[in-house]
């Protein structure tokens, strides 16, 4: 589904090239539950930018579904960004000004989804996040936890191949974590692709494979063992 | 979603700065508003006569003082159309002034003029009722306006009705043969009622070519003929041999569009404005809606850390550049009319303060189609350029940037920032110098020595008095005769009668020739009595003044210090002048100090004094002991009113009198001053635009200074070094530039304030408080903000 192939990333000052990815080499296959670990600075955000089109890579190639999408058109990434995948962030990045429902439905206005389609998918996912009570609250009425949860919905709502979340549990203590990636693994299961970034051990054997980095390179990619 | 409901929450997200942006924007757009209708009031003062561009006005040159003058000669208008009736239509305008008429037993005050029958066919006044070109060469015909014919007739067509008419010479009746529409609210030529030329002028009005005030205008078919016509006019004071005047005047013509901006014209009727004045004005205009502009985009720039997340999240989600550009312009736009809304109220509220400022006398800006073609204009364009720039300058960078924590640095459009707000001081700095001095020479005007004291002096009009000429003479002695009875007890130190008051107007020209070499100087001439000097307190510099109606004094005259000056006499002793002829010699028996007559921005023009005991008598004049106020116009109102016949008395005090010969400038001032004062304003808004935008960039090195240990102090004065080093590089680029400005202003004025130093440095001062009150305003908030808050999402 998403192939990596020799994936560079580096800045070029005065005297030295920085490498943040070098040679980067895999591949995620549909239903995957991917984990990426790795110390700060090890170049994983980055990599989850470089798939989810927010960034490019110096040199290399990537491929989703075989076709290459390097130097894309922005018309073209904003089709991937609508149809393709979904983005969960550690700040959840939720906008502050709308209510919960209009943050999960927004998604769905870019896409052009008619407003009578929009209303039961919204409802839909605000049912089965047990959200219907908070649907009309704005974001700094909720907990930390909630408000990842909203993030997620926002970032499923548009049924998304491929979920990417970036630390989806950094900024929420355990028991919310644990809930946060109870909801993860739940989708997973239900055939939702999902790539994310943790520095937490326990989180990442949510997934079933650890893809873990250190100064820009694969060190190891290993499946989980149960 | 609503863009009401988002603009709404757009304006509280931004706590308050959305609400100051807008209000920012809608005074700099009323201002403007206000500015544009001014000027459009003044470029089509006279747009509205029917072949407007082939009106010419003749215009009078002094050739003894160079100066110009609308008024021509009264048989000017006859003698052009009698001599050249193929080249030209002329029409005279003469004795424009208003006349007292009395209909049916009621007595009215209207403004008129006794006019030639060609005016309709040059100037195309629409004629509503009554006969066509002819109308008005019938003897005593008149044709009146609209709103006049209402207001005195109380109907719209009053043809045939009759009215008399009160002159110098006597109460002439008057038959209405037509009715015209009203001339625009901005027309220079406005008269309600115009009368039959030959009824209303003296019998041998032909012959009297040393009558001036006549006002004419000359249609051309063909406007090559201009240069032609003109040297043809100039041959006719010769041609006609006409008396005193042959050889002093030189002719011009002049467009009528040009005449309303023609300040160096001499015209009581209709004064001009300077074009150079609407020129700064529309720059005002301009700078005040430029500023206001940039400080929105500025702002809106400013809150752009705040939005950037937000574009972000919309991009990742699916969001196109263009539907992001979009909202921020549909965003902006609510604003610019939430602005346009604000803007139509705020003019609507200060129009009536304006008008009277500016003698606008169009009712209200929103009658006038152009003000809200205007409005429009301005919403498309600020809207596109406000929400236009920031539209494209946010959507831009790519998302992971505006997500990442190192946003808001290097943002787009800050390179263009610090020349503005340096420029904006400029400005703010040479608009509070240029107040400083408006208001200093203004000051200086009021303060000045006049020459004469002007404390206690109260004047009277006795013109009034009697309508015909003969009767007023007689009126003033018995007035003076009767008031003299009590002066004494009730305050009257002295009086005495004149043609003129100073702070009235000196309107006798005279040529005089200096016998030794026979050069011709032109002065102004003031007939007084022997009592003239010692009521103003005018010091005699040498020889004496008049005594008494004795055959010495009345065959003699005063000079005046300029006069003695020009004339390059060392003493007056056995000196004479000759007047109107070179034969007409009187001796000069004394020299006065001189006296100012006029506004100080005129020069003491030189000037004889000729002895006339109530001769051409116009005012009255009383020196009153201080104190003695009340009785004393008491007993002159009690004198008055046995010899006047009910006519109202209004008395004026000289000094007061003086003063409203300011009240143009002082006007004009108040104007300038208001809209520097809005531009200032303006600018501090700017100011902490750009100051919210720097503090919320150096939000988290705030912090982490804080958390080493920073005083507040500390903080203040690292964030305001910056502005001071460029309020104090504004100060130095301003002060040049207000310096030439303010002097070549100063050159209006004869009599002229120093650009003294220290205005300068009050005004950076001035410019300095205000500027750091705004940016402090801004940077203690950021620098007493709990460091903690600011660092805890990094």
């Amino acid at each position: 589904m998403i192939h990596l192939k020799n994936i560079d990333k580096y800045y070029d000052s005065k005297f030295q090239r920085t490498f943040v990815l070098k040679g980067i080499n895999f591949e995620v296959n549909q239903g995957e539950f991917v984990s990426v670990m790795g110390p700060s600075g090890s170049g994983k955000s980055t990599m989850l930018n470089i798939i989810g089109l927010l960034d490019q890579p110096s040199a290399g190639e990537l491929f989703i579904f075989d076709e290459p999408v390097f130097n894309l058109k922005e018309k073209r990434k904003i089709e991937y960004h609508r149809n393709f995948m979904g983005f969960i962030f550690q700040a959840y990045h939720l906008i502050e000004e709308m209510t919960v429902y209009e943050n999960i439905e927004t998604p769905l206005i870019y896409k052009g989804v008619k407003s009578k389609e929009r209303k039961p998918m919204v409802a839909n996912l605000l049912d089965h996040f047990n959200m219907v009570a908070k649907k009309d609250l704005f974001p700094q009425q909720l907990s930390g936890g909630q408000q990842q949860l909203v993030g997620v919905a926002r970032a499923i709502v548009g049924k998304p191949k491929l979920l990417l979340a970036d630390e989806p549990t950094g900024n929420l203590h355990s028991s919310q974590g644990e809930m946060i990636m109870d909801v993860l693994k739940g989708l997973n299961e239900e055939g939702m692709t999902i790539i994310q970034v943790t520095h937490n051990e326990k989180f990442a054997q949510y997934g079933k494979r650890i893809i873990r980095l250190e100064d820009g390179l694969i060190r190891e990619d290993l499946p989980v063992q149960n | 979603m609503g863009i009401f409901r988002f603009s709404n929450r757009l304006l509280k997200r931004e706590k308050g700065f959305g609400i100051l942006n807008i209000i920012g924007l809608s005074i700099g757009m009323s201002m403007s508003l206000l500015i544009i209708w001014y000027i459009h009031y003044h470029v089509t003062a006279d747009a509205h006569h029917s072949n407007a561009g082939q009106i010419f006005r003749l215009v009078s040159k002094d050739k003894n003082n160079g100066s110009l003058s609308f008024d021509n000669p009264l048989p000017m208008a006859y003698a052009i159309q009698k001599d050249y009736p193929d080249e030209a239509k002329v029409a005279g305008l003469f004795g424009n002034r208003d006349y007292s008429i009395e209909v049916e037993n009621k007595k009215f005050q209207v403004s008129g003029s006794i006019s030639t029958s060609t005016i309709f066919e040059v100037l195309g006044f629409k004629l509503l009722a009554g006969g066509a070109k002819d109308v008005l060469s019938e003897p005593n015909s008149a044709v009146i306006t609209q709103a006049c014919a209402l207001k005195v007739f109380g109907n719209l067509n009053p043809v045939g009705e009759l009215l008399t008419v009160e002159t110098f010479s006597g109460n002439i009746p008057i038959t209405i043969k037509g009715v015209m529409e009203d001339a625009p609210l901005n027309s220079n030529y406005s008269p309600e009622v115009l009368f039959n030329w030959q009824s209303m002028n003296p019998p041998d009005w032909k012959e009297k070519w040393w009558w001036g005030g006549n006002q004419l205008f000359i249609k051309v078919g063909n406007k090559t003929q201009i240069a032609n016509l003109e040297q043809n006019i100039n041959t006719i004071l010769e041609r006609y041999n006409a008396k005193f005047i042959k050889g002093r005047y030189e002719f011009q013509l002049i467009p009528l569009k040009e005449a309303h901006f023609r300040t160096d014209i001499e015209s009581p009727f209709s004064p001009g404005i300077s074009s150079h004045l609407l020129w700064i004005l529309g720059l005002v205009a301009l700078v005040i809606m430029g500023v206001a502009s940039i400080n929105f985009i500025n702002l809106a720039i400013g809150q752009a850390g705040k939005n950037a997340k937000d574009t972000g999240i919309s991009k990742v989600l699916g969001a196109s550049r263009l539907r992001i550009g979009l909202d921020f312009m549909a965003a902006t736009f609510f604003k610019v009319f939430m602005s346009l809304l604000l803007a139509t109220l705020i003019t609507k509220l200060l129009s009536g303060t304006f008008q009277q400022l500016a003698n606008i006398k169009e009712g209200s800006p929103f009658n006038n189609p152009v003000i809200w073609f205007v409005l429009i204009v301005m919403f498309v364009c600020i809207g596109v350029f406000t929400g236009g720039y920031p539209a494209i300058v946010l959507s831009r960078p790519k998302p992971a940037k505006l997500l990442s924590a190192k946003r808001g640095k290097g943002s787009s459009g800050k390179a263009l920032q610090k020349p503005l707000i340096v420029t904006q001081f400029i400005i703010v700095n040479v608009l509070i110098i240029a107040v400083l001095f408006i208001f200093k020479q203004i000051s200086f005007m009021k303060e000045h020595d006049l020459g004469f004291n002007k404390e206690g002096l109260i004047g009277v009009d006795i013109s009034p008095l009697n309508s015909n000429l003969g009767q007023l003479v007689k009126s003033a002695k018995v007035l003076e005769q009767e008031i003299g009875k009590y002066s004494a007890q009730c305050g009257i130190v002295s009086m005495a009668s004149t043609e003129a008051i100073p702070g009235t107007g000196f309107r006798n020209a005279f040529t005089i020739f200096d016998p030794a070499n026979l050069e011709a100087y032109t002065v102004t001439s003031v007939g007084i009595d022997e009592n003239y000097t010692s009521a103003f307190e005018i010091p005699v510099l040498e020889g004496k003044a008049f005594s008494g109606n004795s055959k010495a004094t009345s065959g003699s005259i005063l000079i005046n210090e300029t006069l003695k000056r020009k004339l390059g006499w060392d003493s007056i002793e056995n000196k004479q002048l000759a007047i109107f002829n070179k034969n007409n010699q009187v001796p000069v028996i004394g020299v006065l100090k001189d006296i100012h007559i006029n506004s100080l921005n005129q020069a003491i023009p030189p000037m004889i004094y000729r002895y006339k005991k109530n001769a051409y008598p116009q005012y009255m004049v009383f020196r009153i002991q201080n104190g003695h106020e009340k009785e004393a116009l008491l007993q002159i109102k009690e004198q008055w009113e046995k010899l006047s016949g009910g006519k109202p008395f209004e008395p004026f005090s000289v000094e007061e009198k003086f003063k409203a010969m300011y009240g143009n400038e002082e006007k004009l001032s108040k104007i300038i001053g208001a809209f520097c004062l809005v531009a200032v304003l303006l600018s501090c808004f700017g100011l902490l635009a750009y100051t919210t935008l720097l503090t919320q960039q150096r939000t988290k090195e705030i912090g982490i200074r804080k958390v080493n240990g920073a005083k507040t102090g500390e903080i203040l004065a690292m964030l305001n070094k910056d502005f001071v080093k460029w309020v104090a590089i504004a100060f130095m680029v301003a002060c040049p530039i207000a310096y030439y400005a303010m002097n070549k202003w100063l050159e209006n004025f004869a009599y002229k304030t120093t650009l003294s130093w220290w205005v300068f440095a009050l005004a950076g001062l001035l410019a300095f408080g205000i500027a750091m009150l705004t940016i402090s305003f801004q940077s203690y908030k950021a620098a007493t903000r709990n460091p903690i808050e600011s660092l805890r999402y990094e």
